[in-house]
């Protein structure tokens, strides 16, 4: 049997129909729009946030290009891929040694079979060196620039007697990452003037014909469209 | 058919149900207030966050025009900061020797002019300053001063920790007077290389 309605409340329920259409939308507006917006709300604030990461690193690298615009940053460029290349070829190990040689004044003997090229950071070169003591002594204090490629040997031994030294030279490379390095590149300006008097050194030496090809090359390859 | 109300017994109920719609209507308001202002709040917060997204995703844009415009210098820039640190880690691990050797021989050698070179029979250094040296000295006299100074305090400077492994003096041959130091030396600062 179907209960019925008193009238006094169907009286009530007409009455206040508008809050209770209001009070249905109320609690759809909370419980079920509110939790979408708030949502939708913490998506853009997770985009934006990504996005001011983005361009906090843009910035870095706009502040840097900038601090360097009053930098003759060409000279050092070229002083530095005298002395460290991006690739190795055997020839320019050879030379290396001839133009430290003919600098230094005194003689450089090795074994060819002695230079790996697999190498990826360094060549690695087993020398013997002849010359009067005073140039022996001399040749110890600029080998590191003279040939207009980074030397360095990480033990020498001298036999005086004989005038003699051997000592094993190590010939570096070195491909800049432009992926990774965009972030962490950071140029010292007194190592600007630094590497500008080594590039004047190596320059007035002659030392710098042989690598000329190699001076410009950094090998970047830049996207075309920026927005991609 | 008749109806009999008892008005007494009804009123009391109208009063209740009357309190419940009085309670529903409030709780409405309340709900209603609510749901009004967080929604207001959030699209005031969405507008804000959005016009900043818009304004970051501009300076994002003119930046990477900017970028694109100077490549070039973007790319010596990397290529001389990553060869010069590569340049100063491998000038670490150079032995560096020069210093070394100008201190060796104002110690040592400065007796014998320019014939001290002859006097060392091997003199090796690596780049952790391991160092050994074998020198025949021609005269009695050369080897009393090398000895002490290597006990003087300039030795101390120079010498992290000393050994005189073989002290070798043959008067009746000209073979001279031999002497093996070997030690580690202290670190001498790298000058103006870089």
């Amino acid at each position: 049997m179907q209960k019925k309605i008193d009238p006094y409340t169907l009286s009530l329920l007409r009455q206040n129909t508008i809050v209770l259409i209001i009070l249905l939308l109320s609690v759809i507006l909370i419980v079920i729009v509110l939790p979408l917006r708030v949502m939708d709300l913490l998506q853009n604030r997770e985009k934006s946030d990504t996005l001011k990461t983005e361009l906090s690193l843009l910035r870095d690298r706009q502040r840097q290009i900038e601090s360097v615009s009053n930098v003759d940053i060409d000279s050092a460029s070229r002083a530095i891929n005298y002395l460290i290349p991006t690739q190795e070829d055997f020839m320019t190990v050879l030379t290396s040694i001839d133009e430290l040689q003919s600098q230094s004044g005194v003689k450089i003997t090795t074994t060819l079979d002695a230079i790996n090229l697999e190498q990826t950071e360094a060549v690695k070169l087993n020398v013997t060196v002849e010359a009067p003591s005073a140039l022996l002594v001399n040749f110890l204090s600029q080998y590191h620039y003279r040939s207009g490629r980074l030397i360095t040997t990480d033990s020498i031994s001298i036999t005086g007697a004989k005038q003699t030294m051997t000592l094993m030279l190590h010939f570096y490379v070195k491909k800049a990452d432009f992926q990774s390095g965009v972030v962490s590149a950071k140029v010292d300006p007194v190592l600007i003037d630094r590497l500008k008097t080594i590039y004047a050194e190596i320059d007035r030496f002659g030392s710098s014909n042989q690598n000329t090809q190699e001076a410009d090359d950094v090998e970047y390859t830049g996207k075309t469209n920026p927005f991609n | 058919m008749r109806y009999r109300i008892n008005l007494i017994h009804k009123n009391r109920q109208y009063q209740e149900k009357q309190k419940v719609w009085h309670y529903v209507r409030s709780v409405t308001y309340v709900l209603f207030t609510l749901a009004c202002l967080s929604h207001a709040v959030i699209f005031v917060v969405s507008q804000q966050a959005v016009q900043s997204y818009r304004k970051d995703l501009g300076e994002k844009e003119s930046i990477l025009q900017y970028l694109l415009s100077v490549k070039d210098k973007e790319a010596q820039l990397i290529s001389v900061s990553e060869k010069t640190t590569a340049l100063k880690t491998a000038l670490d691990t150079d032995v560096n020797f020069a210093p070394y050797y100008s201190v060796f021989q104002s110690l040592f050698l400065n007796d014998y002019g320019d014939r001290a070179f002859e006097y060392i029979d091997t003199l090796s250094l690596d780049s952790s300053q391991n160092v050994r040296i074998v020198m025949t000295l021609p005269d009695e006299e050369g080897l009393s001063r090398l000895l002490s100074r290597l006990e003087g305090p300039q030795s101390l400077n120079f010498f992290e920790s000393l050994k005189i492994g073989q002290l070798a003096i043959d008067t009746d041959t000209a073979s001279g007077f031999k002497i093996e130091i070997s030690g580690v030396l202290k670190k001498i600062p790298r000058k103006n290389l870089l």
